[in-house]
């Protein structure tokens, strides 16, 4: 808020001495010579000025280089400038408004009128200045809760992929598999998502949702935990009977996602289900367990099908030894483990040399 | 305010009654501050920078007469200092010293009256 000074600036004392008259029984008076005084003036009594009748023509910096300061240090639009001159021109007056001026009064001028515009004005910039200062704090109050209020969902979304990871970690421990596959195929499916969002504009993936499909591509497998012993860690063929509870992994693992990532948002939950679900569907339409084919089949899906396999195959496991990275190449091009959209396939082409290189990274950290 | 102050005021040019409302209608300033026109130097800037023909000078001491004037109700001196704001204004110096010997008999005018407050 405001004060009450008024800042009366004119070169000629008897002009300020009038002005002054009317003013002092209300309001607390400050005299300036010339523009360079008014500025010291307002520089010192920032707070306290609540208005400054101006004169044009001074010596020592003239009523327009004072505007010009004003507006340089934003002091306009909280101080209201009433211009007080003997000059009739309306270029001049034009100009004045131009630099923020709120009124012009000619001299001579009736004492009445200019006391009833000086309040006025005065009554509207302290109304003015009030408001903005009210919404200024409701908008830095507003702006730390928004700050809090981020940094805690950040926090959530935090623990919520460490539990996520966690919960994969679990099935990869009793799976007796190496526990660095869920990081391997986080970093197959970022890489094959950015090659299909560029190949296959169709699918609409943002970068965005290239995250949201590489975080949920650790679920994959959480059904798994539901999958007896006896029947996860046999070392030896499964028979169909064995096969067939095997592959329920698929349903129950979707069926548990369900039930805890709804704090992760509303897309990553559905990519959670989509991937944990059909992700041993066949573009053919002969896989599990809704034998989905071709584009029914979730995109994210079928990239961390492709991802999947291929992880399995260039790794060593309890029933198998690690292919060699071409020859997995290979199989998964020519459709010996699955079945594949061409379009995938050709992304797939793409990142080959890629795939090779983590794949092979991989081999040294064991 | 006595009646014959204000008619003594009238008949040498002076508009009393509009000035008063720029004093908010208060005589005792009103007359407080004429006198202090005895000290103010912009009538004899004026001259002698018309004298020195240095002109631009000679438009801010106008200027700022007219606006002194103006708000003190002189109202023959306003209209003379007028003709030769314009004139300098223009930068027409034709006449001019004609223009000034009226501005310099109104102000002696003026300031006789206000001797006799």
């Amino acid at each position: 808020m405001k004060g009450n000074t008024i800042l009366i600036v004119d070169d000629v004392e008897i002009n300020r001495e009038i002005l002054a008259l009317m003013f002092q029984q209300e309001y607390t008076i400050l005299e300036a010579e010339n523009g360079k005084e008014a500025i010291e003036n307002m520089k010192n009594q920032m707070q306290s000025i609540a208005m400054v009748l101006l004169d044009l023509y001074m010596p020592q910096m003239n009523g327009f280089q004072v505007l010009e300061w004003m507006n340089e240090t934003k002091l306009i639009s909280s101080v209201p400038v009433i211009l007080i001159t003997g000059e009739q021109s309306e270029e001049m007056e034009w100009k004045a408004y131009e630099k923020g001026v709120s009124d012009i009064i000619h001299k001579p001028f009736n004492g009445h009128i200019v006391k009833r515009r000086v309040q006025n004005i005065i009554e509207l910039y302290q109304h003015k200045n009030h408001m903005e200062s009210l919404l200024g704090k409701q908008n830095r109050k507003l702006k730390e809760q928004n700050e809090l209020l981020q940094e805690q969902t950040r926090r959530l979304q935090e623990v919520n992929n460490v539990i996520i990871d966690t919960m994969s970690n679990v099935v990869e421990f009793r799976n007796l598999e190496s526990g660095e596959h869920i990081k391997r195929i986080k970093k197959f499916t970022r890489c094959l998502t950015d090659c299909v969002a560029e190949q296959c504009p169709e699918y609409g993936l943002t970068e965005q949702e290239i995250k949201i499909i590489e975080q949920a591509s650790a679920m994959h497998d959480i059904g798994k935990i539901a999958i007896p012993d006896s029947i996860l860690l046999k070392p030896g063929k499964l028979t169909a009977e064995e096969f067939e509870i095997m592959k329920t992994h698929a349903s129950k693992g979707c069926e548990l996602i369900e039930r805890i990532v709804d704090v992760q948002g509303k897309k990553y939950s559905i990519y959670c289900y989509e991937i944990c679900r059909h992700h041993h569907e066949r573009y053919d339409g002969r896989g599990y367990p809704d034998g989905l084919k071709e584009e029914e089949i979730p995109i994210a899906a079928q990239i961390v099908s492709v991802a999947d396999v291929y992880d399995a195959l260039v790794s060593k496991r309890v029933y198998k030894s690690a292919y060699k990275r071409e020859k997995a190449y290979e199989m998964i091009q020519h459709g010996e483990c699955g079945a594949f959209s061409p379009k995938l396939l050709k992304c797939f082409g793409e990142v080959k040399v890629q795939f090779a290189k983590m794949a092979e990274e991989n081999e040294e950290n064991l | 305010m006595k009646k014959e102050v204000k008619t003594q005021l009238e008949e040498s040019g002076f508009d009393v009654e509009n000035t008063l409302n720029r004093f908010m209608g208060n005589e005792e300033q009103y007359i407080r501050i004429l006198k202090k026109f005895q000290n103010d130097l912009n009538y004899q800037n004026l001259v002698l920078a018309i004298a020195e023909q240095r002109y631009e000078d000679g438009f801010l001491y106008s200027h700022t007469l007219k606006g002194v004037t103006g708000n003190l109700g002189m109202n023959n001196l306003l209209e003379a200092n007028h003709v030769v704001l314009e004139k300098l204004r223009k930068k027409q110096t034709e006449g001019l010293e004609k223009d000034m010997e009226k501005v310099t008999n109104r102000y002696e005018q003026a300031l006789q009256a206000i001797e006799k407050l």
